[in-house]
């Protein structure tokens, strides 16, 4: 009989661990912690696909466990699970736990089953090419004939009305092809004319809220690394970046230099990564939205240019 | 009131009275004071070429006149013989304040003189002791109205302040409880949607074996019938167990009914922490002071601190139960805050002259000294700019005393700190000032 997928969720609240585990017990082998360093513990001795874990509990952060699950078990998907949404832990969990979705407290039980088993699905298929990355040589093999490699020569699109992070990033990667855009438009004509890597982009632009067209993006092309500077703080507006855009990084403006380049650097390194394997890539599938809810100019023009994408002929 | 744009000079206040020679007798003097034109007059200057000799007053001529004979044996003297010869002196480019303090320190009482205008020690005229202390008393006035203009307008950006510390730590603590509530009404939904689930799966089941039941009973049901619904309940029966939920019934119907009594206290809680439905002022225990803000504060407190309470018997106290929660709270969250890892929040309460004494110790960061002076300072803050308006513990310092209570803090760098309140168990007889008002809002 095969193994039953395993998950571990981690909540101080033993009650919430109960009805997980009665909700999930039958399809999955379900683990509990109530506490980061039980939770340590457990993937210490134990190979996991999903990591659920509660924000605010004593010791030890939900995002510091699930950044050390990262470390410990890459393969593992790591979703959040809070009653609270705060902005330190949103941020938080982007950028050091990169995690796969966000959910709420309380929850729908459906829409829990189908995040964990997409995420469950998911963890499977890309154990393996990920396990793969991590060994020094490479064996050169069927599954891992992407067009590009690890020494991907992708574009860095930087969409912003001011030129400090387009001077900034094009001046600390000579011989990477870095783009300037001020507009939605022209950001999609660079990204048409050249492949792109990596989008660093506000969150704020002339033509509006630009969330909606990362999502419509991370969807059609979810080998596009973000990278989204902002002073804006809202927490459903981050929330909505992790579940519906899967952005890569959240960066406040002002942005520090370090952690820009720093950002940049890790960006180029996953999309190495991510564009040699699709497997890999549905690990950054986004959540469903509705499409009728998106403004019409936005989700046309993306399209137009997936379009145009459809028809360049695949890179050398 | 014109006076308080330009500054008033004696010039403005001076009358020009013409002098008399010092050689004038006393008599015309005297027939002087009696005239129309100088009726206004206490006094009469004396002067020679330009020179102010002294001052001659009602007063004066008076007192010869009221000797026997007065009139006869000294009006046909000169005046300069019962004249003050040394009257008092004002350059007349002096500022009133200044006049006015001079005038006042050498005056004699009661007032029979007024005093002599000079322009660089040469005669200009007279001034009124009167109309200067007139002027004055109009300044002060103008002055108190500018003190009270200055006095609302500070009251008013003040409750502005207050009010916004109350809104921030109110969303604060709307927080905190949304938070706390959310985990009750997490398990509780989960375990409603899998007992609906359960009880479908039952559903079907049930009725799979009264199926099964009838088809037995029935004479004519054949073999086949028999066990196709035998393996239809049989499977319903599986589906039903797969859930392991039979088992767990109790559990997650105790789990249910506690979550629904977390929430219920939570909710009381808020009530009660913030006292809408009660008396402004209230004989609270304050132990439940203190559990009340625990809890309203307890999602910030339990990922920083194990909470020790260490509750003594305690007298009712009079005071009002909201805000004297609301300073619990805001000490209990800066303890909470002073933790960078994990610490301990201790509560110590008991009984004290007339009164209960409760401390609050942490052993988080603490504060230097320098620190320690200014906390109870009005926008003094450690915080990061948008991280606290630095009223909070200024707000709590003024509940406190209000209250008649006294609220000290002794802290030690790397060690901890640790507030000390007292509160009387009666307030003095309902003294409120207006800072109260705007406290309490």
């Amino acid at each position: 009989m095969q193994l039953k997928p395993t998950v571990l969720f981690v909540d101080d609240e033993e009650r919430i661990l109960r009805t997980l585990n009665l909700a999930f017990g039958a399809r999955y082998r379900v683990l509990t912690a109530n506490g980061g360093a039980r939770a340590l513990e457990l993937l210490r001795e134990n190979t996991v696909q999903v990591v659920v874990s509660d924000q605010r509990m004593p010791h030890m952060t939900g995002v510091e466990v699930l950044r050390q699950a990262r470390e410990m078990q890459p393969a593992a998907m790591r979703i959040l699970l809070t009653g609270y949404a705060e902005l330190a832990s949103i941020v938080g969990s982007i950028n050091d736990g990169e995690i796969f979705r966000y959910v709420q407290k309380p929850w729908q039980l459906d829409a829990l089953r189908n995040t964990l088993e997409e995420a469950v699905a998911i963890a499977e298929q890309s154990a393996a090419p990920l396990l793969k990355k991590h060994q020094p040589q490479k064996t050169g093999n069927e599954s891992t004939a992407a067009p590009a490699g690890t020494e991907d020569d992708g574009a860095i699109v930087v969409l912003d009305q001011r030129p400090d992070l387009f001077e900034l990033i094009r001046d600390s990667r000579p011989g990477r092809p870095v783009l300037s855009a001020g507009t939605l438009d022209e950001a999609l004509a660079h990204m048409a004319e050249q492949p792109t890597a990596v989008l660093v982009t506000d969150l704020n632009l002339p033509e509006g809220d630009i969330t909606d067209a990362l999502r419509l993006l991370k969807a059609r092309q979810p080998e596009l690394v973000t990278i989204v500077v902002t002073a804006f703080r809202d927490t459903t507006h981050l929330i909505r970046l992790i579940n519906q855009a899967q952005v890569y990084r959240v960066l406040p403006r002002p942005v520090s230099r370090n952690m820009l380049l720093r950002g940049v650097e890790s960006a180029l390194r996953h999309h190495g990564m991510i564009s040699a394997s699709p497997a890999l890539l549905r690990r950054h599938r986004v959540a469903e939205a509705n499409e009728v809810a998106v403004d019409n100019g936005v989700a046309s023009r993306v399209r137009g240019y997936l379009d145009r994408l459809r028809g360049r002929p695949a890179p050398v | 009131m014109a006076g308080q744009q330009t500054p008033t000079r004696i010039s403005d206040l001076v009358m020009r009275v013409h002098p008399i020679p010092p050689q004038m007798r006393v008599a015309d003097v005297a027939d002087l004071f009696l005239a129309e034109a100088c009726a206004d007059l206490l006094c009469l200057p004396v002067v020679r070429g330009g020179e102010t000799l002294g001052i001659v007053s009602r007063y004066d001529i008076m007192r010869v006149f009221l000797r026997q004979y007065g009139r006869e044996v000294f009006g046909a003297r000169p005046i300069e013989r019962f004249m003050n010869p040394s009257p008092l002196l004002v350059e007349q480019s002096t500022g009133i304040e200044e006049a006015s303090r001079y005038v006042r320190q050498h005056m004699r009482l009661p007032i029979t003189e007024d005093f002599v205008v000079v322009e660089n020690g040469e005669y200009r005229g007279m001034g009124m002791v009167t109309s200067l202390l007139e002027k004055m008393e109009q300044r002060v006035a103008a002055r108190g109205q500018a003190l009270v203009r200055a006095n609302q307008h500070l009251k008013a950006s003040q409750s502005h302040l207050v009010q916004s510390e109350k809104m921030a730590s109110l969303g604060q603590m709307v927080a905190g409880v949304a938070h706390e509530i959310n985990t009750p009404l997490g398990y509780v939904r989960s375990n409603v949607e899998l007992v609906r689930d359960f009880a479908a799966r039952t559903a079907t089941a049930l009725v799979a074996s009264g199926n099964l039941v009838r088809s037995l009973m029935d004479e004519r049901a054949t073999d086949d019938e028999i066990s196709q619904h035998l393996a239809v309940a049989t499977a319903e029966q599986d589906s039903v167990a797969e859930t392991g939920i039979l088992d767990e019934l109790d559990n997650l119907f105790d789990d249910t009914l506690h979550g629904l009594g977390e929430i219920s206290e939570l909710v009381l809680n808020l009530r009660n922490f913030s006292r809408l439905d009660r008396a402004r002022v209230d004989r609270v225990n304050l132990n439940e002071c203190l559990d009340s803000a625990l809890t309203i504060g307890r999602n910030l407190i339990k990922q920083k601190a194990e909470v020790v309470r260490d509750y003594g018997d305690l007298p009712q106290v009079e005071c009002a139960a909201s805000q004297i929660n609301q300073v619990l709270l805001n000490i209990l969250t800066n303890a909470a805050q002073a933790i960078d890892d994990f610490g301990v929040i201790r509560l110590q309460s008991r009984a004290l002259d007339e009164g209960v004494e409760i401390r609050i110790s942490d052993n988080g960061s603490g504060m230097p000294e320098t620190v320690r002076q200014r906390i109870f300072d009005p926008f003094y803050t450690t915080k990061p700019v948008g991280q606290g308006t630095g009223l909070g513990l200024s707000i709590s310092y003024q509940i406190i005393t209000q209250h008649g209570g006294s609220i000290a803090v002794a802290s030690t760098p790397g060690a901890g700190t640790e507030f000390r309140l007292w509160l009387p168990q009666q307030q003095a007889a309902t003294q409120r000032t207006p800072a109260t008002e705007a406290a309490a809002g």
